[in-house]
């Protein structure tokens, strides 16, 4: 046959060519789809009047910056750990730019020894087995946010944990957002450091576009969108993708239907004063796949306020008591040792520092605080909330028993189901093969002494 | 396979007139009923395969399963049709590359081993022999069904010659196969829906059963006679009465009529352009290769839905209010749809000006810029596609600086821009005629989607269009449902698009008859199909003598033939 006219074609234009078989069999599928499985009657092509649709194009912490929040410097990471006892000379020239790549492989290496210690287990399932150096924390006393409690606790309240709240920028004091001053000196969690600032807005928000994470929510009974004293809200996890255009702007008007898991189903009442929606409290429990982590917000008493835009769009806020755990399985968790190597901090600082700063839903029993307070930026675009067929709907949580190290009466939810978990992110599979890989190393090397790297 | 270029194809002799074969006496009287049509009857054709037709053709003669790669030679419209482009089309070197690699891939595919079982009717009982009984099956099935005509012995026998021949060169019987199959395709025979002739019977001539099989399938299906059509062409049964009958009505009942009819959809909108159709992705994120697909797939959804399925009357297109939606279609229109995947067929509420066929993203998104919407492309589109109507080309040297600048707070909206426009004498006679039409789908813009201010500026969509004065765009609709040219636009140009040709005496006559029908039927589009496809005028044919006696068609072919 002509092959040597079909190297010559195919093989100066392959892209084309490649685009000719699939541009057929597309036009082959086309032409055989048939109308006998489109149901009829149809559907009336309209939007309930009443019913606002959002979907989040960004959901992420509120994080106030100046440069008087971090006097003694970003949070140390395990990077840092791992050359702090090293001669001042020695740690100042692994610090230049130039040798950022040993620096950060010696905290990687730190990572997989500590592993190896430990028979393998992440290090941020047991974050009591090592005493690293305290977390570096807020120390400036402005912070995005609002009054949860009622309170402008002075650090001796005791149903607050004896935690110290912020001021606003416009200065409102009784301001709580305890999980800032947490996460506040972590430069991954900034903006504004040099090198990793932004990083894990960028994975959280990544995960938005990327479709992992898809959060939308329904305000429904709505008579008048601009004062409203009654309506229903629900906040809603989906697989479904968010959509966004080159320009990472998110696209209104998406049809998106939401999980059938109940679990993931927020429901709660509020009001729209001069168009801005307010929500009594409520919980919220959504999913978070950032990664491939199997991941959730667990927010109590969440408070939201959004403002209502003319062309369907809104923004605004979220504040709320994250639940303990959950804030540090979300933010924090890190199954390979990666994660805390990358970023400025170590899993059993910020495990007792988020213990140390912990400021709501005080539990009796114990006389510890079981939440920690949050504030979150939202914006969102106008989509059409589609929702499964009632009958349809069940109960259930990702069994993350192994992944986070904890009993599974931990996580359970009473009547839900437990299922496995069964997305792993590439991302989560690269740091768990560049781990497994540098344990190995380490054993051949013979040794435990991280300055090897 | 190497040495293709050694290996002699056969040249196959058409056998283009058979004539006198069968001796049927006065035979277009007994087929159409005797009463013969007024006016000179048509040349014979050679109508270029299109592309969508020759993706059908293989996937019917072969299977789905068969990948065409590559690509094809530009489709030529004339007179608002690619259909009677094809019929004075030919194939140029560099095409002829084109389609000779896509036959080689094609046989690659149907003689590998995997397939052989699939596509071959025997198998040789040792490659490295030639089983020349095993070969004449493989000649015979295929040649009937890619050379749209029967094959005689002697056309069998110069094809398994040359198989034979070339298995020195080619190392076995299967690859020798795959070498017939390529050069079956690669033939002008292939290539070209010839028209072949015979006697009939009054000494004039008429179209043989195999012939007429072609034209009616790939007016009906737009692919290849299947194998009932091509038994009852074996049969003769095409030239009986009952015998086209019955298989017009097979056809027309067919699943496989939508192929046929969104060829015609294609061809009659000139919606081939929305393989080429981009936005600006600053202005309009929201329109990108899916939703270009979808809007493309949408019209023809919508078409088949009101004519084929519910049988709908044509004009009813304009004023419709069902339609269907897929999830990206639904971000333009801003409207939900259930469906995660798949589409979903809607009904806009009475009071919704979209619906119908002017108001589809498909239209409006086709018919604009990349980067604004085009009240002038938009009319020219309904008055030359819809209306059958003629539109002067734009004059040289013409100042589009005001319509182009959207941004101009000056003229906040289209209707602003093109009235300045207008002052220019030269152009106002032409856009006086366009831009009314076009100024009332500005509700829409360059992606389709809805809007009611321009540049903060209420969008007027009011206007006259052949005397009558209207306020908005469902008025224009009902204005365009009740326009004479609407119906005859279509008969017309699904007239033409059946038979390859503009206007000839007998398509003028046999024009008034078909509008008469199509008025009878209540403008049912799927009736009109079956009435051309039923249609002496359809088959007619005349027998052409160059000047100085040479054979037109002959030489044609004999040229055809000689290049391949």
């Amino acid at each position: 046959m002509n092959g040597m006219f079909r190297t010559l074609i195919c093989g100066s234009v392959s892209a084309l060519c490649l685009f000719g078989a699939a541009e057929a069999q597309e036009t082959r599928q086309a032409e055989s789809r048939t109308l006998a499985d489109i149901a009829e009657p149809a559907r009336l092509a309209v939007s309930d009047p009443t019913t606002i649709g959002l979907a989040f194009t960004y959901f992420w912490y509120d994080v106030h910056e100046t440069p008087e929040d971090c006097p003694d410097g970003w949070a140390m990471a395990l990077r840092d750990v791992a050359i702090m006892h090293l001669p001042e000379d020695r740690q100042e020239f692994l610090l230049r730019p130039e040798n950022r790549s040993t620096y950060y492989r010696m905290g990687y290496a730190l990572s997989a020894q500590r592993m190896a210690e430990q028979g393998g287990e992440s290090i941020c399932n047991i974050p009591t087995s090592y005493n690293d150096p305290p977390m570096r924390v807020v120390q400036s006393d402005t912070a995005y946010g609002r009054d949860l409690d009622g309170l402008i606790s002075d650090g001796n309240d005791a149903r607050t944990c004896g935690t110290v709240d912020f001021n606003s920028p416009d200065g409102t004091p009784g301001v709580d957002n305890e999980l800032y001053r947490v996460m506040g000196c972590i430069d991954s969690f900034r903006r504004d450091p040099e090198f990793a600032g932004g990083a894990m807005e960028d994975y959280h928000i990544g995960s938005y576009r990327d479709g992992e994470t898809t959060t939308v929510m329904e305000i429904r009974g709505v008579d008048d969108r601009l004062n409203d004293d009654q309506v229903e809200i629900g906040i809603y996890a989906s697989f479904e993708p968010t959509m966004f255009d080159s320009e990472k702007n998110g696209l209104p008007h998406a049809s998106i239907t939401i999980t059938d898991n109940r679990i993931w189903h927020s429901l709660g009442t509020g009001r729209i004063v001069d168009g801005e929606l307010i929500t009594d409290p409520f919980t919220l429990r959504t999913r978070l796949g950032w990664s491939g982590r199997p991941a959730e917000y667990l927010i109590y008493d969440t408070i939201i306020h959004l403002t209502l835009n003319e062309d369907g769009s809104a923004e605004g806020d979220l504040v709320g008591y994250f639940d303990l755990e959950h804030a540090y399985w979300n933010n924090f968790h890190d199954a390979a040792g990666a994660l805390q190597v990358a970023n400025g901090y170590t899993c059993p600082a910020v495990w007792t520092a988020l213990q140390e700063h912990a400021d709501g839903r005080y539990d009796e029993a114990s006389g510890r605080c079981t939440a920690i307070s949050t504030a979150m930026r939202i914006e969102a675009v106008a989509a059409f909330v589609i929702h499964p067929p009632e009958d349809q709907l069940v109960d259930y949580v990702i069994d993350t028993t192994e992944y986070y190290g904890v009993p599974v009466e931990q996580i359970m939810v009473e009547g839900a189901d437990i299922r496995a978990r069964d997305v792993r992110s590439l991302g989560q599979s690269d740091e768990e093969d560049m781990m497994e890989a540098l344990m190995e190393e380490l054993e051949d090397s013979g040794t435990s002494d991280s300055e090897t790297y | 396979m190497a040495g293709i270029k050694n290996v002699a194809l056969p040249i196959v002799g058409i056998g283009v007139i058979a004539a006198a074969v069968l001796a049927i006496p006065d035979a277009r009287s007994l087929i159409f009923g005797g009463n013969s049509f007024e006016g000179e009857m048509p040349p014979p054709q050679m109508r270029r395969l299109t592309e969508a037709q020759y993706r059908n053709t293989i996937a019917d003669v072969f299977s789905n399963e068969i990948t065409v790669v590559g690509r094809f030679e530009p489709e030529i419209r004339i007179d608002g049709l690619g259909a009677i482009g094809a019929s004075q089309a030919s194939i140029s070197a560099s095409g002829y590359e084109q389609y000779y690699g896509i036959a080689g891939s094609i046989a690659d595919q149907v003689v590998a081993a995997d397939n052989w079982a699939d596509y071959m009717p025997c198998s040789p009982s040792d490659s490295a022999e030639f089983d020349r009984e095993c070969a004449s099956q493989i000649i015979e099935q295929y040649g009937e069904a890619l050379f749209r005509r029967d094959l005689s012995s002697e056309d069998v026998e110069v094809w398994a010659d040359a198989m034979q021949a070339s298995m020195a060169q080619v190392g076995s019987f299967e690859n020798a196969a795959g070498l017939v199959v390529e050069g079956m395709l690669s033939s002008p025979q292939f290539l070209f829906i010839i028209d072949r002739l015979e006697d009939d019977g009054r000494g004039d001539v008429m179209l043989t059963n195999h012939s007429m099989a072609a034209r009616l399938s790939y007016f009906l299906w737009n692919s290849a006679p299947d194998e009932e059509l091509l038994r009852a062409a074996r049969a003769g049964e095409l030239h009986s009465r009952e015998g086209l009958e019955a298989q017009v009505e097979r056809m027309i009942a067919s699943e496989n009529l939508r192929q046929g009819s969104r060829a015609f959809y294609d061809d009659f909108l000139d919606l081939s352009r929305f393989s080429s159709l981009e936005k600006d992705k600053l202005i309009y994120p929201a329109f990108n290769q899916a939703v270009a697909e979808d809007a493309h797939e949408q019209l023809m959804m919508f078409l088949d839905h009101h004519l084929i399925d519910n049988e709908a009357p044509y004009p009813s297109i304009f004023t419709a209010k069902e339609t269907f939606l897929t999830r990206s279609l639904g971000m333009i229109y801003a409207v939900p749809v259930v469906p995660s995947e798949g589409w979903e067929l809607v009904r806009f509420p009475e009071d919704d000006i979209r619906g119908g066929l002017l108001s589809h993203a498909g239209f409006t998104a086709l018919h604009s810029h990349p980067g604004r919407s085009s009240a002038t492309l938009r009319g020219i589109a309904v008055r030359q596609s819809l209306l059958c109507q003629t539109v002067a080309p734009a004059p040289a040297a013409v100042n589009f600086t005001v319509v182009q600048d959207v941004d101009n707070p000056e003229f906040r909206t289209a209707r602003a821009r093109l009235t300045q426009h207008r002052t220019d004498a030269a152009c106002a006679s032409c856009h006086r005629f366009i831009d009314p039409i076009g100024l009332s789908l500005e509700n829409f813009d360059g992606a389709g989607m809805y809007r009611i201010r321009e540049h903060g500026e209420m969008i007027d969509t009011s206007g006259e269009v052949d005397g009558i004065a209207y306020d908005d765009l469902p008025a224009l609709e009902n204005i365009l449902a009740n326009h004479e040219a609407a119906t005859s636009c279509v008969v017309e140009r699904l007239q033409h698009y059946a038979t390859g040709r503009s206007n000839t005496e007998i398509d003028s006559y046999w024009n008034v008859e078909l509008m008469r029908g199509f008025e009878r039927s209540d403008y049912n589009f799927r009736e009109l199909m079956a009435t051309i496809a039923r249609s002496e005028e359809f088959y007619a044919v005349s027998f052409p003598e160059a000047e100085g006696g040479e054979d037109l068609q002959q030489a044609n072919i004999t040229t055809q033939e000689r290049n391949s």
